[in-house]
């Protein structure tokens, strides 16, 4: 946290998957884990970093995530839960996954939680038709297939289609 | 769809049913549900179940004493039309639809077990957040309670069960047993009024 305060007006440079480059205050920055550690060890004190899993719509929700968290301070908290449940609320599936994997692959942890939590939540109490059409999943198994699943655990499909 | 997006997402279905409906997608996501069934029975403590007998529309059905499981998210939904014959009290779909807002946070330690003063006594076992939750001890009539401690308890009485008015049986199922001396502790400080008689009328176990 030390190194965040004395080098506050630092930027760097994050490259998404698709070219763009984001230029970022390091502080906010820092709200990645992984960026974080690539910081600590010093392997790209200057250079352009390379998030080669990240496209730039992507990328720019996850800095405005992190800008956001860094620059709120830790007696916000409730101003910054009703940022979160406002940055997800209206997000397509697609964009959603995005964001988890990109807050998976650079570790932050909050916004994993959230990403993951409102997947999790759409999913719930769902029957798996459903959740098929709202992911755009394709059904790979035969009928018999699909039945000898269901006849596992019989009672978890009660009350669903 | 990668296998590790699948598995953070598995890791926040909170009911088991969801979990195993998670399976029937596809084959892919039936694959990742298998790879974390030792993981979620090891580490998660799954929210139970109601287990109610629905009400029956023929007297065919009625014979066929046939039982189904609720979650409480279900519940929550709207509970179910039960029959007369097992019909759930509001103070119980209330603490029901209380603890679906508690083991929403993923974070539930303990259990409880509670018989609440209705007709038929549900039998629910119930996570939750913190020992003796507020909720519960709202729950005025409740005269049973059997409480499963945690390790974050200590084994020492939890002051608000001082607020059971009528509490009538105080069972602990590890292996600490509650004291007389610390549940008149509790219920001196919530009711100074009649402290002693009440106390000495709850059943330990």
């Amino acid at each position: 946290m030390a190194s965040s305060i004395e080098n506050n007006n630092e930027k760097l440079t994050l490259k998404s998957s698709d070219g763009e480059e984001f230029l970022v205050e390091k502080h906010v920055a820092l709200q990645s884990t992984l960026l974080q550690n690539m910081l600590d060890s010093d392997c790209s004190s200057a250079d352009v970093i390379p998030l080669p899993k990240i496209d730039a719509r992507t990328l720019a929700l996850v800095l405005g995530y992190c800008k956001k968290h860094a620059d709120a301070s830790s007696s916000k908290q409730g101003e910054l839960n009703s940022f979160d449940s406002e940055f997800l609320k209206d997000m397509d599936m697609g964009a959603l996954f995005n964001l988890v994997l990109a807050a998976n692959f650079m570790e932050i942890k909050g916004l994993l939680d959230i990403a993951a939590q409102k997947i999790a939540d759409t999913i719930k109490d769902k029957p798996h038709q459903e959740v098929r059409e709202i992911f755009h999943v394709e059904n790979d198994y035969t009928p018999e297939e699909e039945a000898a699943v269901r006849e596992e655990n019989r009672w978890a499909f009660e009350g669903f289609p | 769809m990668p296998e590790d997006l699948l598995v953070l997402i598995l890791h926040r279905l909170i009911q088991l049913s969801d979990y195993f409906r998670f399976g029937a997608v596809c084959k892919p996501w039936h694959a990742a549900a298998d790879h974390q069934k030792v993981h979620r029975r090891r580490d998660k403590q799954e929210v139970p179940m109601l287990l109610i007998l629905p009400p029956a529309k023929t007297a065919e059905e009625a014979d066929y004493h046939c039982r189904r499981l609720y979650s409480v998210t279900q519940i929550e939904k709207g509970p179910p039309q039960f029959g007369a014959s097992s019909s759930l009290s509001p103070e119980v779909l209330w603490f029901f639809s209380r603890m679906v807002s508690i083991t929403s946070t993923g974070s539930s330690q303990g259990t409880f077990i509670m018989r609440a003063n209705c007709k038929k006594s549900p039998y629910l076992p119930i996570p939750s957040l913190d020992p003796i939750d507020d909720a519960i001890v709202n729950i005025t009539n409740l005269k049973v309670l059997e409480v499963l401690f945690g390790n974050q308890l200590n084994g020492t009485i939890p002051e608000n069960i001082g607020k059971l008015a009528n509490l009538e049986q105080l069972a602990a199922a590890s292996h600490q047993q509650p004291d007389r001396k610390s549940v008149c502790f509790a219920y001196e400080l919530h009711q100074p009024q009649f402290s002693n008689n009440r106390t000495r009328q709850i059943k330990l176990g």
